[in-house]
């Protein structure tokens, strides 16, 4: 699993790599909590809360679950840095992560947009894209 | 991606540059400004724009254009309405009706050089800003409401501003047909403490002096005179807005493919503008728009506090009033004569400002001789400027101009590039106050992370789609 930051002239993206689905969406979690702390998301144990989400496929859902990471953080203070997610076809259910007491170095993100949104197959497993509004 | 020059400052990007294109790009911008737009992704967005159902004449791009999400940021597209035009919630953006204001006044700069850091300090600490955050106004659910149907209206009833305002403000500082009932929960939960923020990003305040006159009829028009105080504000519709953008996307994504619409590129999501789902997209966008003007005018009557009370002085003996307030996010229903026939067109603004001509029935009396004041703030700590718009500018690009300097350079080659502290000392050294809450934001805000906006500007000119009025320096930055 791995994640590295995009280069965009005014936003910025993530891309996501993980064996599987599951796995993909919590690296794109962690890649989210990296865009705004600007620094690698604390590893380890963490807090967790429930989190939900459906959409009409997985590139989708992957911004749905995403977009409650980031209104979760907005409306607790609370910052999901990864995911425990069951990802059946276009629903996902499971925890995030948490922390809290964050310093924000990195850009506030407005919204997740569907800007070359793409998760994709490859030889050794699944690749997300996602940029944000930032 | 191939263009050719069609003129002074214009190129076009030819029809098939992109499969599915219904009509040509059209950029205006300088050798170096289409040089610029090559590098990044910006004109194959402005290719993948004009496939929009319903497009007429081009998809437009100022010469602030730069890669965006979906549409580029300086993108101007315009369907027609009754010919199977769409609207697209992404072509107008997350921050819905962003845009600048601009308070003028009779200070000088004498007047207030020995009290620039206490107003300085003063701003930062009575403007809240930053992330999240509560805004000025403390609004319940029903107020909110008034706010989304009434916009600057319902503050200036609630007695804050100056009757005066309204009138020098894009729609009166009210678009109609808002409808708040198109607004989820979660975006009243987003936007309901936040009214009268600032807000982070490229957000700000500035206190700034007039320090060159270009055209001395319309800067006496629009009270702006040769070494004089003013103070602009850039903020949007806060997370109220961003709620709006990103609920109606998926709305649209479904209509999208049951209008068996194909794009490019999945943030262009759109739908017939006669659509049950597009009328419910602008009666929430107006609401959301209505947010940001609001949000804007509570921000100006907080300036205007701060000023009376440091300077010791009433906000009507400074002359602080409005120049004007413009979005430069927001699809608008205009009507334009397109091949020899009047129509009705919606017109998607994304990081571009409408400037009306002189004489349009719209402006104030006022503004009526020389054109609608634009507002073009620069980058952080270099100069911004007012323009007018132009009667040339309704056929070149459905009286669109700039936004602002556009970005050059991408938030981590700027961080690389200098550290915040550095960018702070470099324009204190240039006499510019900052007073910012997150010091990694200057470095990501940087002046050599955008465009010169004195040749944005110049483009603007030459291109005929707006003329410059006046320059303004800045003096003191609050940043978010």
């Amino acid at each position: 699993m791995a994640f590295r930051i995009l280069e965009h002239t005014a936003d910025v993206g993530i891309e996501a790599t993980a064996p599987d689905i599951p796995g993909l969406f919590s690296e794109a979690v962690r890649a989210t909590a990296a865009v705004l702390l600007d620094a690698e998301p604390p590893a380890g144990a963490h807090d967790r809360v429930a989190v939900a989400a459906e959409a009409d496929d997985v590139a989708a859902l992957l911004a749905e679950v995403l977009q409650e990471a980031l209104w979760r953080f907005e409306s607790s203070g609370w910052l999901p840095v990864d995911a425990e997610l069951e990802v059946s076809g276009t629903t996902a259910a499971g925890t995030f992560g948490v922390v809290n007491d964050v310093t924000i170095d990195g850009p506030v993100i407005k919204a997740v947009t569907y800007h070359q949104l793409a998760v994709e197959r490859t030889a050794d497993g699944w690749r997300a894209t996602v940029y944000f509004d930032v | 991606m191939k263009t050719r020059s069609v003129g002074p400052f214009e190129w076009e990007v030819p029809v098939g540059e992109v499969g599915g294109m219904r009509v040509p790009g059209r950029v205006f911008a300088d050798e170096r400004g289409i040089a610029k737009a090559r590098e990044d992704r910006a004109l194959e967005q402005v290719a993948n724009v004009a496939t929009l159902p319903g497009i007429v004449r081009a998809s437009y791009a100022m010469p602030d254009i730069h890669w965006g999400y979906g549409f580029a940021v300086g993108g101007v597209a315009a369907t027609d309405v009754n010919n199977g035009g769409v609207i697209s919630p992404g072509g107008v953006g997350f921050d819905i009706c962003c845009g600048v204001r601009l308070l003028r006044s009779d200070l000088t700069l004498s007047d207030v050089r020995e009290a620039l850091t206490d107003l300085s300090v003063e701003l930062g600490r009575r403007i809240p800003r930053g992330t999240g955050g509560k805004g000025l106004l403390r609004l319940d659910r029903n107020e909110l409401r008034g706010v989304l149907t009434d916009g600057a209206a319902w503050v200036l009833a609630r007695g804050l501003g100056w009757e005066s305002d309204l009138e020098r403000c894009e729609d009166h500082g009210r678009l109609a047909g808002a409808d708040p009932g198109a607004v989820s929960d979660r975006a009243y939960d987003r936007g309901g403490p936040q009214c009268g923020s600032l807000g982070a990003g490229n957000h700000f305040l500035e206190v700034q002096v007039v320090d060159h006159i270009a055209d001395a009829g319309a800067a006496e028009a629009f009270e702006l005179r040769q070494g004089t105080v003013c103070v602009m504000i850039h903020s949007g519709s806060r997370g109220l807005g961003h709620q709006v953008c990103t609920d109606e996307l998926k709305i649209f994504d479904k209509l999208m493919r049951r209008e068996g619409i194909e794009v490019p590129d999945r943030q262009l999501a759109c739908g017939p503008v006669s659509a049950p789902e597009a009328e419910r997209y602008l009666g929430a966008m107006a609401a959301a728009a209505n947010f940001a003007r609001a949000n804007r005018h509570a921000l100006a009557h907080g300036v205007r506090e701060t000023f009376a009370s440091v300077l010791g002085r009433s906000a009507d003996s400074m002359g602080m009033r409005l120049v004007y307030d413009v979005a430069h996010n927001l699809a608008k229903i205009e009507r334009y004569e397109v091949d020899g026939r009047e129509r009705e067109l919606c017109v998607h603004r994304k990081g571009a400002t409408r400037a009306f001509g002189p004489g349009h029935p719209e402006l104030v009396d006022r503004y009526k001789a020389v054109g609608q004041p634009v507002i073009v703030p620069g980058s952080m700590g270099t100069e911004s400027w007012v323009l007018a718009g132009t009667n040339e500018g309704r056929d070149k690009a459905f009286w669109s101009t700039c936004h602002g300097a556009g970005r050059a350079m991408s938030r981590t080659q700027a961080k690389k590039r200098m550290g915040g502290q550095e960018v702070r000392r470099d324009l204190e050294a240039q006499g510019v106050l900052v007073n910012a809450t997150h010091p990694g934001l200057l470095a990501e805000e940087a002046p050599y992370a955008y465009k010169d906006v004195t040749s944005v500007v110049d483009t603007c000119e030459g291109a005929r789609l707006s003329k410059k009025v006046a320059r303004l320096r800045p003096l003191a930055v609050i940043k978010g």
